[in-house]
């Protein structure tokens, strides 16, 4: 007989108690009297009552003592075996870590399987097995058969996965089944330790080698470029070589002692490197887990918002310009403006004929509204210290009250366009999309009469509004397996296409969401009006996954909760309300024992 | 302590000189009292006539009498008599222990003993311990007799267990149709009580029983788990109890039963029965319940 709760057994601590209090009750206190006369007279007129009374002691004793057992065993939830067949419910950790290979070159998901195989050969005839695996979307693999060659067909059918997995869901679906199948029995097969309850966890982990570089950043160096890579070993010090390759070229290397389970910080400086695609670093020893001994990092060079400044007066603003990466200006004046062919087209006290539809229109001091704009002007009025949201992306960084015009046209209707700078509560900043979709801004001041072109919120302002047109394609640098990434498309792109390190190909379509399986170089291709663009991301392995070491399951059988609870009785009872019950069973029956008497 | 010291108190003895026995039969005592006898004597109190027979005193031939009838009658008158009160104490430890009840018992020994001796009968108190009757104080026949007697009986030791029908059968000066038997006793004995009263009455006395019980034996104290000793037990083991409210009412039943049974007896056997709580002062048992009892006139 097992126990699905044994910590419901703690109960039974209270038969001792009550035999206690049963032999405190038997205590007397001395009392002379006079004479015992009447109490004898009383004995013998009821002289059959008192072997009654004390056999109802005893028996309310032994009830009481019979429904603490009876608790301890509701608590506990006691499992009987009847017979010799059982049913089995082997569960398979398919996280990236049961990867992980011993010397013998065998992975701990092998092992896993050859261990379910093994105990279900030695169950008896008759015997069901159930399995069911980690894998979130699918836990269920095998139902209730008694057919091994269906279970090693089953096993054969899972495959280890390259991301995190919490086992939360298998474990509710566990639970589920337990319900009618009170008796099964649930085995783990897992690389962690359980301090959980109701689970036979087996624990497949040996002690295997694994280091890892979990990390490789660019950092600001004066001259050329400087990179820092974050070295580990599990489980054990280790001396490593590590190469460090930029562009498939191999520029340096370096040995160094890795203490067990610190991340050791390894400089890398390049001063005569200019301009690179894709530095990579790379620990030259196998060990149990490949995949995560490299890390790249990527340029990260933007994609390049072409940009047309009309105005005749560029000049500041092409000086502000030179100071962004990947902006290249072209100067136009009013009278020649391009229609198309940019990313962001500036006008400086002018206004376009039409909007342009492949880029962002940024309309600066304009004397009348466009009219394909939905804003309506009001009249100049005397400008003052501006203000602005810093939580804004738009102005982040900015210090909004330090801008400020001489004067500015009055904006009196703007209902759906996004404000971001004020002067008083009249917007001056402001931007929104046509219902065609050709984006707008306003900037409502001249230049020349603010002080913005001399303070730093200047260039910022460009740079944030650059970044918002042409964003980097991938915000993270280096996504982790099983990681949903929110992708950052050009706003008019039309699709987008996703290619995996084993060479498969997917399409995003409206949901720029991205969710890498395996880890790897993924490359991400982006169509959009303008043209084809391509960048490279690099998924590592989860950092929780490529740890080697057993990791401690601090997850049992999950309690029911909110309306399961009173489905599953007992089993879903708090401990508080079992103390409660046993509380007043104690007072109920105590009463009936002591308070009753009969003489 | 000053109560121990003295049982008795001046203003109580002149209450009870207003108090006296109520006999109810006439009793054969000695000469020189203030009791009507059956014999006939020399009192004022007249008793019948007779007719003259030669050799009585022609002093007391009725002259009326002899002119009305033409014959000789003499006046006979009642003889004055004097009683002997015997007061048996039950001496045993169960009459020392409990609320005043050793001195209650004391008490109204003493104040029998005084309204003996007020009434110029002669008192004798015979302590019963064991099967033994040990007599005490001697023989009260005047105030003097009685505050000697009173001042000995503080030295009394209640001990023992009594077996009252011995200890009677073993009493020396037993006497016979001369006065009245006081029993003080709280009868919490397994010996024939009954039988102790019965020979009590054989004597052709009154028989008066004073049932003396303390507090603690009309209602045990204590709560819960409670083993009640014995006083009389010296090793007993006691009896044990849980005591609660049904418990309670248990032994209220059951000493009500004894007490009704006490009752009945003397009812029965025409006994006086005089039932006392030791918390009680010795004016409210004898003022009090020994008026509304008729024992006492």
């Amino acid at each position: 007989m097992t126990f699905r709760h044994p910590n419901g057994l703690w109960i039974l601590l209270a038969i001792p108690v009550l035999i206690v209090l049963f032999l405190l009750h038997r205590k007397y206190r001395n009392v002379v009297l006079p004479s015992n006369h009447v109490w004898r007279l009383l004995q013998k007129m009821q002289k059959s009552s008192r072997l009654k009374s004390r056999i109802w002691q005893l028996v309310m004793l032994m009830l009481q003592i019979l429904a603490v057992v009876m608790l301890a065993m509701l608590a506990s939830q006691p499992l009987f075996r009847f017979g010799h067949t059982e049913h089995r419910i082997y569960i398979l950790d398919t996280s990236a870590s049961m990867r992980m290979v011993d010397a013998n070159g065998v992975t701990r998901f092998d092992r896993a399987k050859e261990a379910i195989l093994n105990d279900a050969s030695r169950q008896a005839n008759g015997s069901l097995f159930t399995l069911m695996c980690t894998d979130a979307a699918e836990p269920l693999v095998l139902e209730s058969t008694g057919n091994r060659t269906e279970l090693g067909i089953g096993l054969d059918g899972i495959t280890c996965s390259w991301v995190e997995q919490q086992p939360d869901e298998v474990l509710t679906l566990c639970r589920e089944m337990l319900r009618s199948l009170p008796a099964a029995t649930v085995c783990f097969y897992t690389d962690q330790d359980n301090n959980g309850t109701g689970i036979e966890v087996i624990n497949v982990a040996a002690d295997e080698v694994n280091a890892a570089v979990v990390r490789l950043t660019e950092t600001h160096a004066e001259m050329g470029r400087r990179f820092i890579s974050s070295v580990i070993s599990y489980s054990r010090d280790a001396e490593l070589t590590l190469a460090l390759y930029v562009d498939d070229m191999l520029l340096s290397a370096q040995n160094i002692s890795c203490p067990a389970g610190k991340v050791v910080n390894v400089p890398w400086s390049l001063p005569e490197l200019a301009e690179y695609n894709c530095a990579r670093v790379w620990i030259t020893q196998d060990d149990a887990l490949i995949e995560d001994n490299e890390a790249m990092v990527f340029s990260g060079k933007a994609y390049e918002a072409k940009t047309a400044v009309i105005s005749s007066t560029p000049l500041y603003w092409e000086k502000a310009f030179s100071s962004l990466e990947s902006v290249p200006v072209s100067l136009f004046s009013p009278g020649s403006a391009p229609e198309e062919g940019y990313d962001l087209y500036l006008y400086d006290n002018c206004l376009p004929e039409t909007l342009p539809a492949d880029g962002f229109c940024m309309m600066v001091n304009p004397q009348e509204p466009h009219p394909e704009t939905p804003v309506t002007f009001g009249d100049i009025k005397n400008g003052g210290y501006l203000s602005g949201n810093n939580t804004n992306p738009m102005l982040a960084d900015m210090h909004c009250g330090s801008i400020a015009v001489h004067n500015y046209r009055q904006v009196t209707d703007s209902a759906d366009a996004e404000k971001l700078l004020f002067r008083s509560s009249d917007p001056v900043y402001l931007r929104g999309v046509t219902e065609d979709g050709r984006a707008w801004g306003y900037l409502m001041f001249d230049l020349k009469e603010s002080n913005l072109p001399m303070l730093p919120e200047f260039i910022l302002m460009l740079k944030h509004l650059v970044r918002d047109i042409c964003p980097i394609l991938c915000p993270v640098s280096q996504p982790e397996a099983g990681v949903s990434v929110a992708l950052q498309p050009l706003h008019n792109y039309t699709s987008l296409r996703v290619t995996a390190p084993d060479g498969s190909l997917m399409s995003l379509g409206d949901t720029p969401v991205f969710t890498p399986a395996l880890p790897g170089l993924y490359h991400l291709t982006q169509y959009a009006a303008r043209g084809i663009f391509e960048s490279t991301v690099q998924v590592r392995v989860p950092e929780a996954e490529g740890d080697s070491r057993p990791h401690t399951l601090s997850c049992s059988l999950p309690e029911a909760s909110g309306s399961d609870a009173s489905e599953y009785g007992v089993a879903g009872m708090s401990l508080q309300v079992l103390w409660a019950a046993l509380f007043l069973l104690f007072v109920l029956t105590e009463g009936m024992v002591y308070r009753h008497e009969r003489i | 302590m000053a109560e121990e010291r003295s049982p008795i108190d001046g203003q109580f003895l002149r209450q009870l000189e207003l108090l006296d026995f109520q006999l109810t039969q006439q009793m054969k005592g000695r000469l020189g009292g203030m009791r009507m006898s059956r014999t006939r004597g020399s009192s004022v109190e007249w008793l019948d006539f007779q007719e003259y027979q030669p050799g009585d005193d022609p002093r007391r031939i009725d002259w009326n009498m002899a002119a009305r009838f033409d014959s000789y009658f003499i006046r006979s008158f009642a003889d004055e008599t004097r009683l002997k009160t015997t007061i048996y104490l039950d001496a045993s430890a169960s009459m020392a222990a409990g609320t005043r009840k050793r001195q209650c018992a004391l008490q109204l020994a003493a104040a029998f003993a005084y309204l003996s001796v007020s009434h110029l009968d002669h008192a004798v108190i015979n302590l019963l311990q064991n099967a033994r009757c040990i007599p005490t104080g001697g023989q009260l026949y005047d105030r003097p007799s009685f505050y000697r007697a009173v001042g000995q009986m503080q030295q009394i030791r209640f001990q023992g267990e009594s077996d009252l029908c011995a200890a009677l059968k073993n009493d020396p000066e037993p006497g016979r149709g001369n006065g009245i038997s006081i029993l003080i006793s709280d009868l919490m004995t397994d010996s024939d009580w009954q039988g102790a009263l019965t020979a009590l009455l054989a004597r052709k006395r009154q028989v008066l029983l004073v049932h003396l019980l303390s507090p603690e034996e009309m209602c045990p104290p204590g709560e819960a788990a409670i083993r009640y000793l014995d006083a009389e037990e010296e090793h007993g083991r006691g009896i044990r109890k849980q005591m609660t409210h049904n418990t309670q009412l248990q032994y209220a039943k059951a000493l009500n039963e004894w007490t009704d049974s006490i009752d009945a007896f003397c009812r029965h056997k025409g006994i006086g029965c005089l039932r006392a709580k030791s918390d009680e002062t010795p004016a409210d048992i004898l003022l009090r319940k020994g008026l509304s009892s008729g024992v006492l006139i």
